[in-house]
């Protein structure tokens, strides 16, 4: 089967710590206001942003961590808007935004049910995470994985069923966010 | 999301020229076909205005995107990008509607243009015109992430918005110049031309309408948590733009053609005041509707 690089998450193991949003903000040299990788706090709804408030009553508490990537979906809605084909999917599946091609018309943005394409001001063009296709390249994981302090990440081809990924997410039952819009994420959940 | 004003401009006034050059040429067929004059003045302003509006529209559009000297990019994914049809057919319909203008200027000159090929250009703009609009509202329908445009009534609401407002348009241009005109034959001529905009506008205001409250019901109906959310907004801070909207854009021009529309015969003059009326109390309905449209957007 052909390759298809995806990623599983563990949310018992993330402590909310947002070091894989720090570590790809370094590696991909983000501007300043730019976030390819978002972590975001499921607890009491209406919460502000940054503020890790859990839902329910003491001593019925629930909160944990949604880190939100881009998922290098098999059947990617934002490629399929691009009026530029800025946007297209490599062999191992990873998809990318060509700046040169893009012509920030935002259709991308508003596609995605992930909301993850964001659109950078200073040059004009989208931008999304890119797996660190430059480190995957080199045999290397993506830098969010690398630094992830208690493991809860694990990339890999989930087409492969006997990538230490697939294993994951076959034996924890790995779920996706949105299955309902058919996009077919390859970045699947486990854990809470 | 807030307010694309850019992507306002551009479906404000492509629309404008999408409805006004879609009723020109369906007068000039009906002239053509009647073999009469009765809507000349409906086509050759239809023609003329529909030009500058699709200027602005695609103009705004350029402006809109993060590197509008890239805007050619944007035609090279007619494979799947609604928006790249979009903007294949906005310059179709701009190159034809442009043929078409300069054939009303050319025959107010004695140009030597037949009738038959001005109508056949009139035509062919119309076609572009309707495709215009349909990949307009196709590139917000297919947004399956955006539940509020995920349905085929916004693909409706382009099209009827803008067979209104260019409805209006030409009527308002031809009402302001009954007004104007010196002598009474031209005066004639020009409430005869206006005569059927009363009831065609009060067909429109009320399509409208109902395609609006579709639109609601479809937000009610849907399961997902966004669409919920979009009607909440409808219904709590966006409620007193929404009810502007229905006033000042659906009610108020409603009352006046459908009162414009009882006066055709005993009074015939009257139309002008309630077309001109109607045309400002739709153009800032439309704006309105477009506001609405993109601050209750929301994601899935």
């Amino acid at each position: 089967m052909v390759k298809h690089y995806g990623m599983a998450m563990d949310l018992s193991r993330c402590i909310g710590c947002h070091a894989c949003s720090i570590a790809c903000k370094i590696e991909n040299g983000l501007e300043v206001g730019m976030n390819w990788h978002r972590v975001e706090t499921i607890g009491e709804p209406g919460a502000k942003v940054g503020e890790d408030l859990p839902a329910g009553t003491f001593p019925d508490l629930s909160m944990y961590w949604l880190p939100i990537p881009c998922m290098h979906c098999i059947n990617p809605p934002c490629m399929a808007v691009c009026p530029a084909s800025a946007i297209s999917k490599r062999a191992d599946g990873i998809v990318l935004i060509d700046k040169e091609k893009c012509i920030g018309c935002k259709y991308c943005v508003w596609a995605c049910p992930y909301e993850v394409p964001q659109f950078n001001p200073l040059d004009g063009t989208v931008e999304k995470c890119t797996f660190c296709a430059h480190r995957v390249d080199q045999g290397e994981e993506p830098f969010c994985v690398h630094v992830c302090v208690y493991g809860a990440r694990v990339f890999g081809d989930i087409n492969d069923p006997h990538s230490e990924v697939s294993k994951l997410i076959a034996r924890k039952h790995g779920r996706v966010l949105l299955p309902e819009q058919g996009v077919e994420p390859a970045v699947y959940y486990l854990g809470p | 999301m807030g307010i694309e004003y850019s992507l306002l401009i551009l479906t404000l006034f492509s629309g404008l020229a999408i409805g006004s050059t879609s009723l020109a040429a369906v007068a000039e067929l009906g002239d053509f076909t009647q073999k009469s004059e009765r809507f000349k003045e409906v086509s050759k302003w239809g023609a003329y205005l529909a030009l500058p509006c699709l200027i602005i529209g695609l103009a705004a559009s350029v402006f809109h995107l993060g590197r509008p000297l890239a805007f050619l990019n944007g035609l090279s994914n007619l494979g799947s990008s609604w928006i790249s049809r979009e903007g294949v057919f906005g310059i179709l319909f701009l190159i034809l509607v442009a043929i078409y203008a300069l054939f009303w200027f050319l025959a107010g000159r004695g140009g030597a243009v037949s009738k038959v090929w001005r109508l056949v250009v009139g035509i062919l703009s119309t076609l572009s015109a309707l495709a215009l609009v349909f990949s307009t509202g196709m590139a917000y329908a297919m947004v399956r992430a955006i539940p509020a445009w995920n349905t085929p009534l916004t693909i409706l609401f382009f099209a009827v918005s803008a067979f209104l407002l260019g409805t209006l348009l030409v009527g308002t241009t031809l009402a302001v110049r009954s007004l104007m005109a010196k002598s009474v034959e031209e005066k004639a001529v020009l409430l005869a031309s206006l005569q059927p905009f009363a009831g065609l506008g009060t067909i429109l205001v009320i399509t409208l309408i109902v395609v609006g409250g579709l639109r609601l019901i479809h937000l009610s109906v849907a399961t997902t948590q966004a669409a919920g959310q979009s009607l909440s907004l409808v219904t709590s801070s966006l409620l007193g733009l929404t009810l502007a909207r229905v006033i000042i854009g659906m009610v108020l021009p409603l009352v006046a053609m459908a009162y414009a529309w009882s006066k055709v015969r005993s009074r015939p003059e009257t139309i002008n005041t309630w077309m001109i009326v109607s045309f400002v109390c739709v153009l800032a309905g439309e704006v309105m509707a477009r506001a609405l449209f993109f601050l209750t957007a929301v994601h899935v």
